[in-house]
């Protein structure tokens, strides 16, 4: 995490942008959410990162979609990303699941897609539920478990970017987590 | 989950409580269910749902941040988020034209399918898109020539097109094609599904042979045939589909651009070698030859004719391209010895050896269906003329010519002499072609070189090549192949005493059983040398025993043991002479000579033994300046000595003065290092000093580092000081300005923990290569080649400015040596690129507070887009997003102006007048002093991305309608890459200012950030957002190359004036360096020499003409005042070859 030294002018930035109506892409907003996406998918061992600039692109226009509250501080601005990125992790689990059991996918042109395997470690959709769920009881532990995973966040991250402490934070973690483990079907 | 079990808010507050409670307490098993049956005695669902939670809790992996729940949730994150990125894009229209979409089919390289359904008459068709991100003039062109193309072809065997229309997108109009919707599986699935025998599979491929070989008749090549391209329906018949449309990597040779498309694999091993070549060779029916044939390989081994599943793409690539597939009959043993020489045929890789048309691999599959003998057979006495041939096609080429100008010779006939220009221009381009596409594949091959980690084959390669190549590729590679990291473990060595040679290029060192080996860096494996008992290569010698190469001749170690010294020639493994002592030697090389001290006698005076003559050389005058003191060693022509009361002496050989240096580190006096000139010291271990002799300065190159130094060296200018950490750490010192500039490190290097005390071991040697400047390291088992911009190239703009080092924009100083670089954190820093150091800063904060309040703009965000020097290199302009702009007297470094400027800042003239790109696309010159007194309103704050190019001065190209990003200039070309997201990603437009309507609209795989022409124009560099720098031709209008040079994007790219070095300014703050020596200082050396014949070539023909005799002209030659001295020589070869 860069220490979040200038909140300030990217949330100003932010509400410029959304309050020209600009299309144009504003490089540092951008930068931010390309680098949220990079973290979030890069492989622990290996240094690769996916360009995943078709995500990126569509989680930058969801954020700039004016009808979204604009960001109030550094903090919420993250968590609008994480939560943009969910939205769109999750619908595309979505239509991927409901096109397996449709079973409506008849092979034709161009049959050389890269390989989806289609089961993933956890069932995403599921966890968008039970995080729904969390989020109704208490917000701040479904917010934590969001910059975690739709973030990729530490758990220090997340404390600093919340400003709070990591001993708070990491405990909120635990009782969301295990909450959410009992939540999940195995 | 079971929705019965919903909570109530209150009881969740109280679950998450306790639960809360057994987290801060660390509460374990039963206390933990004594807690939870305590705080939810009355309520069995707060109880059942805390056990719930305690159990997922405390699961088998322990309670930690990130356990198995947490991986598990981040790898379904990413594995989608990798599924998403590929589909995501595909916003599915909700019709096109008058075709009502049902679904997303795929999306290929160039364009998307959806499969739709029409109304009139009713059916469903696939209908295929252009990819909104690909649209430019040139594809759409493309793809509509290839539809009606396509539209002509109606054959059972292809998938109709019904009709091509265009369709109105948020991009623009896009076109479209509706084709035939095939409902089947792939061919080879059908095979299977059928259970087909063998002789209806061939059956089945004759089938898509005749419709190939129909497009082919219509002259449509398909270029991608593989068994996913032909689907069979119901009914059994075959059809082929994605027919010729234009292929999106046809003309480039980016391997990294489409493996991240992921598309190239899969076609990969169906593909023909010289498309997976890439070598520009012009795609023939032969492709398609190759196509059918692996299609029917498949069909009939069950598996494709490349394995490459698993490889990474270079070597995957590499198979295609150097090995034949196994032969049918290798595969299968039913398979008899004609079917399989007809698929052998089909797939060779050389396709001069392939059949020439689909028909006649047709025939031939008739022919074995038939039992008739078939035409393939092993190569021919006449193919190896032919293959003789070709690769001589130069020469052949040229013996052809001349019996053609014999003939137009005799004959006289203008329509023969025509022939012989054409064959001759024919010729002239065959070999301008071999020679392109040899250097191609030379590049190629240093390029996999370097990717499979092969450093130094692929620095050999392109010293190969460069005799050749010009370009600027070769440049970006070279410095890459010096710039790469490379790691390698020794097996157990480099853990006794390592001595580099002079040049860094080698080293020597003592294995576990004692044998004297020498280790190339960059690669090999170590070799052992000759021992010092002359007993052959192999032979271990004693602890006791030191050795080092000489320094002047290349290949001489020496080999000491207490009795004796040897001489060893390294590269042969001779002996050259050994010397008896008759006291223990002890002693030491000189680095910088082939000289040998040892201290002998009972007064210790110091003996020299000259290593190449055998000579002993003894300098009595060197005992008196010696007296009392234990010599140490000898550096660079001077004698270091020590006695016990920590004080050194350092005595001059040339002039025996003498440097005493008091309190120091003993155990440091053992290894001390120095540079050429003799003017800095350094004593390395646990308090490193660097002592300057003159001064007597010294100052600490230890105070941050928590590890000693083991070994030190000096640059061959002496500007920088790498140090060697005994925990692995190199850390590079700038000399003159005594910082600390980097720190390199390797997880995996630790050398020791504690030097062994005064014994003369060291177990660590570092060393600059003075042929790469790159950083050598030995120790710990390890030998590592630093790269050369990691250690000696990179320029931290952000340092300790963070957290948005973006670096916006980068001049070099028209001289060449100092560069200017704006960064977000709005200051412009000059660094002196020689020596890695930031000369001095310009606050743009500062300079907008010294406007005036109502030539400020209101909004005052700083975002720097240009900075730039003068063309006398006196002054400095800063241009921001508003329009905001100001002007330093760099020399003063006083503001000559602060306030907005109206237009884009295209040049600064000397004396710090501004040239302006004005809305209307013309420039004009303003003085600073019409500038300040000028009524301007600033910009928009988007100004960055409408402004119009910057055209030339003295004419206007016309307005790029869309929205364009990083301008360059050189030559006569112009060039500019559209904004990265709003403007097409990837595209970029160059004009030629001598001929306007020359525009090339190109289009790279990626965002471009910046873009910098080189070479005159001919060649543009992209500045990528992936971190790559692309290299496009622009006269051939294609890509040569994508530099992979790191992760971070490439905000700005600036080439020296002297073409030497590139500096790129990236998203991490750093600026690095990419040293661009010998190609470039070729042709510009090419070009001086080119002017300067010019210049002479009338001179010389004047003394000629006027004189009678060549000595006569020689002699009025060097006595002409009107050839200057330096070019007298040049003149005089001129001469004498107009004479010959």
């Amino acid at each position: 995490m860069p220490d979040a030294e200038k909140p300030t002018d990217l949330l100003r930035r932010m509400r410029e942008h959304v309050d020209r109506g600009d299309p144009h892409l504003d490089p540092v907003i951008y930068d931010e959410v390309r680098r949220l996406a990079h973290g979030l998918m890069r492989k622990e061992r290996s240094s690769h990162t996916l360009q995943a600039t078709a995500l990126v692109h569509e989680a930058y226009a969801r954020l700039i979609d004016s009808e979204q509250a604009l960001p109030e501080d550094r903090a919420h601005f993250l968590a609008l990303v994480a939560r943009a990125m969910r939205r769109i992790l999750v619908d595309h689990a979505r239509g991927r699941q409901a096109a397996k059991r449709g079973g409506d996918w008849q092979r034709v042109m161009l049959a050389d897609l890269p390989e989806d395997g289609g089961a993933r470690a956890l069932d995403l959709v599921a966890l968008d539920q039970a995080l729904a769920e969390l989020a109704d009881y208490d917000e701040t532990k479904a917010l934590i478990v969001e910059l975690r995973f739709f973030a990729g966040m530490s758990v220090k991250d997340v404390a600093v970017v919340l400003g709070c402490g990591e001993t708070f934070v990491r405990t909120e973690w635990y009782v969301a987590r295990a909450w959410l483990k009992s939540r999940l079907p195995e | 989950m079971n929705p019965h079990d919903t909570l109530t808010h209150e009881q969740f507050d109280r679950v998450a409580r306790a639960f809360q409670t057994i987290i801060e307490r660390d509460l374990q098993g039963d206390e933990a269910r004594a807690w939870i049956r305590e705080q939810s005695a009355d309520d069995p669902v707060i109880a059942s749902r805390l056990l719930d939670m305690l159990a997922a809790h405390t699961g088998e992996d322990g309670v930690t941040d990130d356990d198995r729940f947490h991986a598990a949730a981040l790898e379904a994150v990413r594995a989608e988020a990798a599924a998403a990125d590929e589909h995501i894009d595909q916003v599915i229209p909700a019709s096109i034209g008058p075709y009502r979409v049902i679904r997303f089919v795929a999306s290929g390289g160039m364009s998307t399918v959806y499969e739709a359904e029409q109304e009139e008459p009713r059916r469903r068709v696939a209908i295929k898109v252009i990819r909104l991100e690909l649209l430019t003039k040139e594809s759409i062109r493309r793809f509509e020539a290839e539809g009606h193309l396509l539209a002509g072809l109606r054959h059972e065997g292809i998938a109709r097109v019904y009709a091509m229309g265009r369709t109105e997108t948020p991009a623009g109009q896009v076109p479209y094609l509706v084709l035939e919707f095939v409902d089947g599986m792939s061919i080879t699935e059908y095979a299977e599904a059928k259970a087909l025998g063998v002789r209806e599979r061939i059956a089945l491929l004759r089938r898509v042979c005749a419709a190939v070989q129909y497009a082919h008749d219509n002259g449509v090549l398909h270029r991608d045939l593989k068994p996913g391209n032909i689907l069979v329906d119901a009914d059994g018949n075959p059809r082929i589909l994605d027919f010729g449309i234009a292929r999106p990597f046809d003309e480039t040779w980016s391997y990294a651009a489409r493996s991240a498309s992921g598309l190239f694999l899969g076609t990969l091993a169906y593909m023909s070698p010289e498309q997976a070549m890439q070598t520009g060779t012009p795609p023939d029916v032969r492709v398609d030859v190759y196509g059918v044939g692996a299609v029917g390989y498949e069909l009939l081994a069950g598996r494709p004719p490349h394995e490459i599943g698993g490889l990474p793409l270079h070597e995957a690539v590499k198979r295609v391209v150097h090995h034949a597939p196994s032969s049918l009959a290798a595969r299968h043993a039913t398979y008899t010895g004609d079917l399989s020489a007809v698929f052998s045929k089909a797939l060779a890789t050389d396709r001069e050896r392939r059949y020439s048309s689909v028909r006649q691999l047709d025939e031939d599959l008739r022919r074995y269906l038939e039992h008739e003998p078939v035409e393939a057979r092993p190569p021919s006495a006449l193919y190896q003329v032919r293959m003789l041939i070709r690769r001589n096609r130069t020469t052949f080429a040229l013996l052809g010519l001349l019996l053609v100008s014999l003939i137009a010779g005799l004959t006289i006939a203008l329509a023969q002499r025509r022939t012989a220009v054409d064959a001759r221009a024919a010729a002239e381009r065959t070999a301008r072609e071999a020679t392109r596409d040899r250097q191609a594949a030379e590049l190629h091959a240093a390029w996999s070189a370097l990717e499979t980690g092969r450093i130094k084959d692929a620095s050999e390669l392109l010293d190969r090549t460069g005799g050749d190549a010009t370009g600027i590729e070769w440049d970006l590679l070279r410095a890459r192949a010096y710039g790469a990291a490379a790691i390698r473990e020794l097996d157990g060595l480099g853990r006794d005493v390592v001595h580099f040679a002079a040049d860094g290029g080698s080293a020597i060192t003592r294995d576990r059983e004692g044998v004297i080996v020498r280790v190339d860096m960059g690669m090999g494996t170590p070799r052992p040398l000759v021992s010092a008992e002359g007993g052959g290569p192999g032979s271990t010698v004693p602890r006791g025993a030191a050795y080092a190469f000489a320094a002047k001749t290349p290949g001489y170690a020496v080999l000491h043991t207490p009795d004796r010294l040897t001489i060893v020639d390294a590269e042969r493994g001779t002996v050259v002479r050994t010397v008896e002592a008759t006291a223990p030697v002890v002693g030491a090389v000189d680095p910088d000579d082939d000289l040998f001290v040892w201290p002998a006698g009972p007064q210790r005076i110091p003996r020299l033994v000259d290593l190449v003559r055998g000579e002993i050389v003894h300098d009595p005058r060197i005992a008196t300046h010696t007296a009392g003191m234990r010599l140490s060693t000898v550096l660079h022509g001077r004698f270091l000595l020590a006695d016990g009361e920590h004080r050194i002496a350092v005595v001059d050989l040339t002039d025996l003065s003498v440097t005493r240096i008091e309190r120091v580190d003993l155990q440091a006096a053992a290894w001390p290092v120095m540079d050429k000139s003799g003017r800095y010291l350094l004593l390395p271990y646990q308090y490193p000093e660097v002592h300057e002799l003159e001064t007597g300065e010294v100052w600490n190159v230890g105070a941050e580092a928590s590890s000693y130094v083991l070994d030190g060296a000096f640059s061959a200018a002496g500007t920088r000081l790498a140090l060697l950490h005994a925990n692995g750490e190199v850390r590079i010192w700038d000399v003159p300005s005594k910082r600390l500039v980097h720190t390199a490190t390797d997880g995996r290097i630790t050398i020791r923990r504690r030097p062994t005390g005064l014994s003369r071991r060291r177990s660590g040697a570092i060393a600059f290569d003075a042929r790469s400047g790159a950083i050598h390291t030995i120790g710990g088992g390890y030998a590592v080649d630093w790269p050369t911009q990691a250690v000696s190239t990179r320029l931290n703009h952000g340092f300790g400015r963070k957290p948005y080092p973006y670096v916006y924009d980068l001049d070099w100083h028209p001289e060449g040596r100092w560069l200017a670089s704006v960064a977000w954190d709005e200051r412009i820093v000059i660094w002196d690129t020689w020596t890695g150091e930031a000369l001095g800063a310009f606050d743009l904060r500062a300079a907008l507070a010294q406007a005036p309040p109502e030539r400020q703009p209101e909004d005052k965000r700083l975002s720097p887009n240009a900075v730039m020097w003068s063309a006398d290199g006196q002054h400095l302009a800063v241009q921001c997003a508003s329009g905001w702009s100001a002007v330093w007297d760099v020399w003063s470094k006083q503001l000559s102006f602060t306030g907005p400027l109206e237009g884009a800042l295209l040049r600064l003239e000397a004396g710090g007048d501004v040239v302006l790109a004005g809305a209307d696309g013309a420039a004009t010159r303003v003085t600073l002093e019409q500038a300040r007194r000028a009524h301007t309103t600033y910009m928009k704050p988007s100004f960055r991305s409408e402004s119009p190019p910057p055209w030339a001065l003295d004419r206007s190209l016309g307005p790029w309608p869309t929205t364009a990003w990083g301008f360059t200039w050189s030559g006569s070309k112009v060039a500019a890459g559209r904004h990265p997201v709003t403007g097409m990603a990837g595209a970029f437009r160059v004009w030629d200012t001598d001929a306007p309507d020359r525009i090339w609209e190109g289009l790279s795989s990626g965002d471009v950030l910046c873009a910098q022409l080189a070479d005159a124009g001919r060649r543009l560099l992209l500045g990528m957002r992936a971190g790559t720098i692309q290299v496009f031709d622009t006269e051939r209008r294609k890509r040569m190359m994508v530099i992979q040079a790191h992760r971070h994007y490439i905000m700005a790219l600036a080439l020296s004036p002297d073409g030497k070095t590139l500096a790129s300014g990236s998203g991490d703050g750093w600026i690095r360096l990419w040293p661009l020596t010998p190609a470039a200082e070729r042709s510009q050396r090419a070009r001086l020499a080119a002017a300067q014949r010019r210049r002479l070539a009338p001179l010389v023909e004047r003394h000629r003409r006027t004189s009678d005799s060549l000595a006569e002209a020689l002699e009025a030659l060097l006595r002409d005042d009107a050839i200057a001295p330096e070019d007298r020589s040049a003149a005089k070869a001129l001469l004498l070859r107009a004479s010959r």
